[in-house]
């Protein structure tokens, strides 16, 4: 079973893949809960909410997701977290001001280490477009490249 | 949280918008006729307001050729983006300058000519007056642009309007998909114009 993680979505499952398609400039953030074998996958757009509690944010997105964990009975002890995305798609700075994609997953980094998640592997940066399968189930995530090209993670 | 209102446009408003954009190509198509000395015809059959969360049901999940403009509104700064995108960008390169091996610069042609009529048509009817960026080339999935679009218009974009167009030479036809990213006063000018309606 696919579950789509829609742009500014957050998803929590058990069992399939977790699917989030066309990160540019956006991260994807995964947590798994490797005693309950729990995932969550977010697909968030900028790095700081404004007071809006919406997966857009990053801050909110991991809020959101170790809210829905946490109520299933998951520790925060018990959690990694996998990231990929924060490319920088366009070439012409005329278009893509202040660098959203680095910015992007330094907030990541910035949540996730004062929440106390360790980040165990990651895939971040570059230019290219990519997709990311998180198996729900054991954690495992696979980021597809727009060229097709693949890379477990 | 909608407070737009654009998420629920009525029967009537969808065909206003979708009039803004056959008014928008068909002037595209006059220049690109003059220019190519041949008649090109285009038109919207279908205008989609999709929600940011949800453009992955409009898109393929496949590398595209595009280009991106940036609307500049001239009393207000920058106020949405443009992106065209050309699922046959062969198809269109063949059919435009007669050589599939120019795909980038046929698409950079004929993409800076659609962005700007288009912009120019817009603007009129919506009684603004907007400049466009020089288009930027780009292959890539159409949602990962979109999304690096609507990232630089920060919190205040809910939505994109999908211009699905189809452009017509003799009896050759070729999709093009002309996507609108608007920051929130871009809407609001949308919503004048549907004011207007009576």
């Amino acid at each position: 079973m696919d579950f789509v993680v829609g742009i500014g979505e957050a998803k929590i499952a058990k069992s399939g893949v977790l699917k989030t398609i066309g990160l540019g400039s956006c991260v994807a953030i995964a947590i798994y809960e490797t005693k309950l074998k729990v995932s969550g996958l977010a697909h968030a757009m900028l790095p700081k909410s404004n007071g809006l509690k919406s997966a857009k944010f990053v801050d909110s997105a991991i809020e959101i997701m170790l809210d829905s964990l946490i109520s299933m009975g998951c520790d925060k002890k018990n959690m990694v977290a996998k990231i990929a995305g924060g490319a920088q798609i366009f070439k012409h700075l005329t278009l893509e001001n202040l660098q959203i994609g680095e910015r992007n997953v330094e907030a990541v980094r910035t949540e996730l280490k004062r929440n106390g998640i360790r980040i165990v592997s990651e895939d971040v940066g570059g230019t290219l477009g990519r997709t990311v399968y998180l198996y729900a189930s054991d954690g495992r995530m696979l980021v597809r490249y727009s060229n097709g090209e693949e890379l477990w993670i | 949280m909608d407070k737009t209102g654009f998420g629920s446009l009525s029967p009537e408003e969808m065909d206003a918008l979708k009039e803004l954009g056959n008014i928008g190509v068909a002037h595209a198509a006059t220049s690109l006729s003059t220019m190519l000395g041949k008649v090109v015809e285009m038109s919207v059959p279908n205008v989609f307001v999709a929600r940011i969360s949800e453009i992955h049901n409009y898109f393929k999940d496949e590398l595209v050729s595009g280009v991106v403009t940036a609307l500049e509104d001239v009393e207000n700064g920058r106020s949405g983006y443009l992106y065209i995108s050309f699922p046959n960008a062969e198809k269109v390169a063949k059919l435009l300058i007669d050589d599939a091996s120019l795909v980038e610069s046929a698409i950079m042609e004929v993409g800076n000519i659609l962005s700007s009529s288009f912009c120019n048509a817009i603007a009129d009817m919506l009684g603004i007056m907007l400049i466009p960026s020089p288009p930027s080339f780009s292959y890539e999935m159409s949602i990962a642009i979109v999304e690096a679009i609507v990232a630089q218009i920060a919190e205040k974009s809910d939505y994109v309007i999908i211009f699905e167009t189809e452009l017509k030479e003799k009896d050759d036809a070729i999709d093009i998909l002309v996507t609108l990213v608007p920051d929130e006063r871009f809407l609001g000018y949308i919503m004048k114009m549907f004011g207007m309606l009576g």
